[in-house]
């Protein structure tokens, strides 16, 4: 026998997915500047870290090193609300502008846990 | 070639009521003239009015009223499809956007295919139709307009706004900060009550409803 759990009420994190190649031996500059200047102020939209990983793990100064930061924001109320303060602040935008002769490459994607997929369509 | 369409979303200024703009309106286009109503809370630079139908219809009767200013847009209708019966629906949503010129055309195919996916994830979407703009007067040089009926305001503002389709998949072109963002500056989100006798404004043909959706390709 199985039990429908219902979940409805239960909040379901979104993770939100920065990947960047950076250029050559710029790694540490990057990550640098993304923790200091890029995360405050998405900490201050309810964007909060999760993990950044580097790869491969130790920096490189003549071949690119990739950057992948997980941040999270608490349920889809969270996301719109991070997504409504982003619009509105054309510094976010700018700061990207700021360090892209920093980035080889860059991909952002927002992502869910695989088990929580059924929870978030059902709206 | 298609019907030209228009929509306008009026404002009405200090010296007009709203309500009494919508009504004039209403009287001047006929019951299944267009669809118009005053534009729902929770809008973006929506106006007071919405008024849309075949352009030779409602170009007519607006030029004949009083307003502080319109934006408007003009197009042939696009992709369209509907799930079960469209003339259930209670509110009628337009949303028109401008694509930077900078978008490449692989990125503004994608783009309407993402937008196209929505319908099949968002059940209380019972009609929607993506057209190419030909003309449009305003601040904003608009390239879609993006329509749909939805069966209440709720889930407009709910299933809608919520579901992962939207804010996975579908919002990453209008995100400023998503290296894929189609550089789209201004839109306009407006919605407003819609009743069965407006079906034909939209192309609905009375008494042709089959079971299943049908969607036809917009390119």
């Amino acid at each position: 026998m199985t039990e429908e759990i219902d979940d409805s009420d239960a909040a379901h994190p979104i993770y939100l997915i920065d990947r960047i190649v950076v250029a050559p031996g710029a790694g540490e500059d990057f990550l640098r500047l993304y923790r200091d200047e890029y995360l405050p102020k998405a900490e201050a939209r309810g964007i909060r870290v999760a993990t950044i990983l580097v790869h491969p793990p130790l920096w490189l100064d003549d071949e690119s090193n990739t950057i992948t930061a997980i941040l999270t924001v608490d349920d889809v109320v969270g996301w719109w609300a991070a997504a409504r303060a982003g619009r509105h602040d054309s510094a976010l935008a700018a700061w990207w502008e700021g360090v892209a002769p920093l980035i080889v490459d860059r991909v952002r994607e927002w992502a869910a846990d695989g088990t929580e997929l059924g929870a978030l369509a059902r709206v | 070639m298609s019907d030209l369409l228009s929509t306008h979303l009026l404002t009405a200024g200090r010296h007009r009521d709203p309500a009494a703009l919508a009504e004039s309106l209403r009287v001047a286009v006929g019951p299944a003239g267009g669809v118009i109503g005053r534009t729902l809370p929770g809008a973006i630079n929506g106006g007071d009015v919405l008024l849309h139908g075949p352009s030779t219809t409602v170009d007519a009767a607006m030029s004949r009223e009083r307003f502080a200013s319109v934006e408007s847009v003009r197009y042939r209708p696009g992709a369209t499809g509907h799930r079960g019966d469209p003339t259930e629906a209670l509110v009628y949503r337009a949303l028109l956007l401008g694509i930077g010129d900078d978008a490449s055309d692989q990125a503004r195919c994608r783009f309407e295919r993402d937008l196209l996916l929505m319908p099949r994830h968002i059940t209380s979407m019972v009609w929607w139709r993506l057209s190419h703009v030909e003309s449009s007067h305003g601040p904003t040089r608009f390239t879609h307009v993006w329509e749909q009926l939805f069966r209440t305001r709720e889930a407009l503002s709910g299933q809608y706004m919520n579901h992962p389709v939207h804010w996975g998949l579908v919002d990453r072109w209008f995100d400023p900060e998503m290296p894929e963002n189609l550089g789209i500056a201004r839109l306009c989100h407006v919605a407003c009550d819609f009743s069965p006798d407006q079906a034909p404004a939209l192309g609905i043909p009375a008494l042709d409803v089959p079971a299943l959706s049908r969607a036809h390709s917009i390119l």
